[in-house]
């Protein structure tokens, strides 16, 4: 498709900006996990066990000032319409007119992603140094963590698909490892292929997406084989509403406004965003002397179909799919309660800082490509609504503590995913920055109580995270209590802590979302719901753990808090889900001057472009305030319920002795996450290991037997060549050797060593030549 | 040299005389189980050889030739006397004697 004589201008280009420094942020975490992966034995003999962990957490510690470092020096003094800086690293591959390098980005979205990384990513080290003192492998975790990061960082660091695959998979790759450490327990084990085999559905589904979009750049489906356009650079005006010729004189002078754009088959975020957001320019015409109006390459893509349908819808659902597996949404949700088998810290980051947020950060990062289909944004804002539901109802019922924060994590994510699906970007990506503050509290906290059950238990055999066992430890564990506490407030969405803020906006976005009327009322007053839900099962935990029953009557110190340094981690975690909130996530409603809350200014600039294609209209103050009233009766409705029904062990046995069986059959399949589970079972695994059992059958029945007879068939054809051989082979060698040793023997007795009869034959000869020469010359 | 009536030496008595000396060298070398005499013999015949060449200078005229070259094969008998006698010493270290049939170790 070409554009003869067009004139192109474009408010929402990409800010240009480089950077030489970026390359220290991945490097880092990847030296650590270098250092401890292969000098992990020699570290321990030289300096003590402990040494991996050192070397870990001070590269964090590392990691976070060089990005504490680089945006304020580097980002920060730029005005907000032009936070961004690049780097290109190398080359990585140029092939049918699409050039691939390796480059890293650092935009507001992605310095959000790296301060949640690396801060939280730190006190988790921190906190692991502690929580792991005993393992045996420590410097094997502290590799895997250190790796974990290092993914994390290049996925959101990435500046386009193909280094964010790196980073995607990475971070793939480490949470199988971390969530298989413990691989003698074969409940690790088959949890983390649990984990990598959903994963890879996911990961399926984002490189075909990725695939369609190339080819639905760079050309059309004909009906016999696909064709592909090479990509080709444009000049755009970046003034609103301007526009320059496109064949402009070589070597004149060119503004400062203007840009070089490549369109067509890329595959960096930044051409892409920006070949989508290019306008026609307000002067020029289309050749045909029309006026065209409107984004060229963003008309051209959303008229292909693949199919049947839209090609933008169907990349977008396959870029939500890939989203899905690593963010645990439904459809692929099932891998997150499972992986709670790996070490608490490891479940604290991957719930809270990396691996689940990275699904969240895609949608983000391609919301320029997600407004083009207003459909796929509605399957998302259903699909992420549900997996809020399931994952708050499922959280209900469950006894295991860690597992509860499993699906309150799926659920929260859902959360994430509506606010997506709503358009409104920057709520989804303040919902991962609270979250990873109180759930990362949430789960260090869980850590200590374990820890300290473990204490207890020890030499029995129960199950030290089931909460049943639990209860009573308010003064045991006071500071972690106290941690628990605030973390649950935080996420049950209680004013004045950081959940509340976020979910409001959430909320607020969804009620005034771009959704037709039906599924946009019933998908919020689902939301709404689910915060009741999300308040009574983190309260329902809080008070089979803490309280519950009497305080336990241990010898003074056999249940205490962990070290003093893991209780401080898990403070300052509780202090950050307070304090984020509030200062990132000011309602409009609430400020004097009606501002935008600090981080929707923020990242303004990145989802610039998203603005006004999928929200209606800026909520009025109204709707604010009666959502954020909403949220509170919500909120203290949930926390009553948890109150009145968990508040008293005794209490709980008795309502729950008396439940009807049909109740409780219901409750099992809610705990079992909705079916999901026993459905895969049904559709996947037991197909699957039937089909392993066929082609075992087939292997032993059919291709054993064949290749026993080629074997057998093999054996008699060299029988017959070692006869050959012994025949004719070994004769005919034999049989010269033979010949030479018998002509031999005689001759060489000639050679009898006596000089004398030497000289005698020498003479003798001599004599014989001259008698001839006599002869003959005469 | 007058002239006298009893038999003239001519060429003939000097091949003789070689042919002998040559012959008694071969004997000796062939027969000989000494090393040192099997050299003997060789330098018999060497001496016989330069004979032949002083006897042909001397009664073909005009040249001296035959007498350079008998010089140069005195030299060059000395010179292989040296090399040889030195492989005899050192056999003589080697087996304790200088015996030619107890030098079989390349035979066998």
């Amino acid at each position: 498709m070409t554009f003869p004589q067009t004139i192109y201008g474009g408010a929402y280009l990409t800010p240009e900006g480089d950077s030489a420094w970026l390359w220290v942020l991945p490097a880092l975490p990847l030296l650590g996990a270098l250092v401890c992966g292969w000098g992990g034995g020699r570290l321990a003999r030289r300096w003590g066990r402990g040494s991996a962990a050192v070397v870990a957490v001070g590269i964090m510690a590392a990691t976070t000032t060089a990005a504490l470092v680089l945006i304020a020096r580097d980002l920060l003094p730029l005005p907000f319409a032009d936070r961004c800086l690049h780097q290109t690293l190398w080359p990585l591959f140029s092939v049918a007119g699409v050039d691939v390098t390796f480059g890293l980005t650092l935009d507001s979205l992605s310095a959000v992603m790296v301060l949640i990384v690396t801060v939280v990513g730190t006190l988790i080290h921190l906190y692991a140094a502690g929580y792991m003192k005993h393992e045996p492998s420590l410097a094997r975790f502290f590799a895997y963590l250190n790796l974990f990061v290092f993914a994390m960082l290049l996925l959101v660091l990435a500046d386009g698909f193909v280094p964010l695959l790196f980073g995607w998979e990475g971070v793939g790759v480490c949470s199988y490892l971390l969530i298989g450490f413990w691989f003698r327990r074969p409940a690790a084990t088959s949890a983390a292929t649990k984990a990598f085999v959903v994963n890879r559905v996911g990961d399926w589904a984002f490189v075909t997406g990725i695939c369609l979009l190339l080819w639905g750049l760079g050309g059309a489906f004909p009906a016999r084989g696909v064709r592909l356009e090479p990509a080709r650079t444009i000049v755009v005006d970046a003034r609103a509403g301007a526009g320059i010729e496109l064949d402009s004189p070589v070597g004149h002078s060119r503004e400062a406004t203007v840009r070089d754009v490549r369109v067509g088959p890329t595959l960096g975020f930044r051409a892409l965003a920006d070949q989508i957001n290019v306008e026609y320019g307000a002067r020029g015409d289309n050749g045909r002397g029309a006026h065209p109006h409107g984004r060229p390459f963003a008309d051209a893509l959303s008229r292909k179909t693949v199919a049947g349908m839209p090609l933008a819808f169907v990349v977008c659902v396959l870029f939500f799919l890939g989203a899905a597996g690593k963010s645990a949404q439904v459809p692929l949700f099932a891998w997150l309660p499972d992986a709670m088998a790996g070490p608490t810290p490891v479940s604290a980051l991957i719930h809270a800082a990396t691996m689940v947020t990275a699904g969240v950060y895609l949608m983000a990062r391609l919301g320029f490509l997600l407004a083009l289909s207003p459909g796929a944004l509605t399957l998302i804002a259903v699909a992420g609504t549900a997996t809020a539901l399931i994952g708050a109802t499922a959280g209900c019922l469950q006894w295991d503590l860690k597992r509860v924060l499993a699906y309150s994590t799926v659920s929260q994510l859902g959360f994430m995913f509506a606010a997506i699906g709503a358009g409104a970007f920057q709520a989804g990506i303040f919902h991962v920055v609270t979250h990873a503050f109180f759930k990362a509290c949430l789960f260090l906290a869980a850590g200590s109580v374990i820890h300290a059950v473990n204490h207890i238990e020890s030499g029995e055999s129960s199950d030290p995270q089931d909460m049943r066992n639990m209860g009573g430890l308010a003064f045991a564990l006071p500071w972690s209590r106290r941690g628990y506490l605030v973390a649950c407030v935080a996420i049950a969405g209680f004013p004045v802590a950081s959940g509340f803020f976020s979910k409001d906006q959430i909320l607020t976005a969804m009620a005034t979302s771009r959704i037709p009327d039906v599924p946009r009322i019933t998908l919020f007053g689902v939301l709404a719901a689910t915060t009741a839900l999300t308040a009574l099962y983190m309260f329902r935990s809080y008070f089979l753990v803490f309280w519950a029953r009497p305080p336990r009557t241990e010898p003074a110190g056999a249940t205490h808090e962990p070290s003093r340094r893991m209780t401080a981690v898990v403070l300052t975690l509780a202090f950050g889900s307070i304090l984020v909130g509030p200062i990132l996530g000011w309602p409009r409603n609430w400020n004097p001057a009606h501002g935008a809350p600090l981080l929707e200014r923020m990242l303004a600039g990145v989802f610039s472009s998203t603005e006004g294609l999928v929200r209606s209209s800026r909520p009025s103050g109204g709707v604010e305030l009666s959502v954020q009233v909403m949220g509170l009766v919500l909120a203290t409705l949930g926390f009553v319920f948890a109150r009145k029904l968990y508040r008293d062990a005794a209490r709980t046995a008795r309502w729950r002795g008396g439940m009807s069986l049909r109740l409780a059959r219901l409750f099992a399949w809610i705990a079992g996450g909705w079916g999901f589970d026993s459905l895969y079972r049904e559709l996947v695994v037991l197909p699957g290991r039937d089909f392993a059992r066929a082609t075992i059958w087939l292997d032993r029945r059919v291709f054993d037997p064949a290749v026993n007879g080629v074997s057998r068939l093999g054996v008699r054809l060299a029988r017959i060549a070692r006869e050959v051989d012994r025949r004719v082979v070994d004769g005919a060698v034999d049989g010269i050797a033979n010949i030479v040793l018998a002509s031999g023997g005689p001759v060489s007795r000639l050679q009898s060593g006596r000089i004398g009869s030497y000289v005698l034959g020498i003479a003798a000869g001599i004599a014989v030549f001259a008698v001839l020469a006599y002869v003959l010359g005469s | 040299m007058t002239s006298s009536t009893a038999t003239q030496i001519g060429l003939g008595h000097f091949l003789v005389l070689s042919a002998l000396l040559f012959t008694l060298g071969l004997i000796t070398a062939s027969t000989r189980r000494s090393a040192i005499a099997i050299l003997m013999g060789i330098e018999l015949m060497l001496n016989a050889g330069a004979i032949n060449f002083v006897a042909f200078s001397h009664f073909s005229r005009g040249s001296i030739d035959g007498q350079v070259f008998a010089v140069f094969v005195v030299v060059l008998a000395a010179a292989e006397a040296v090399v040889a006698l030195a492989i005899v010493l050192a056999v003589f270290r080697g087996f304790g004697s200088v015996d030619s049939d107890a030098m079989t170790t390349l035979k066998e």
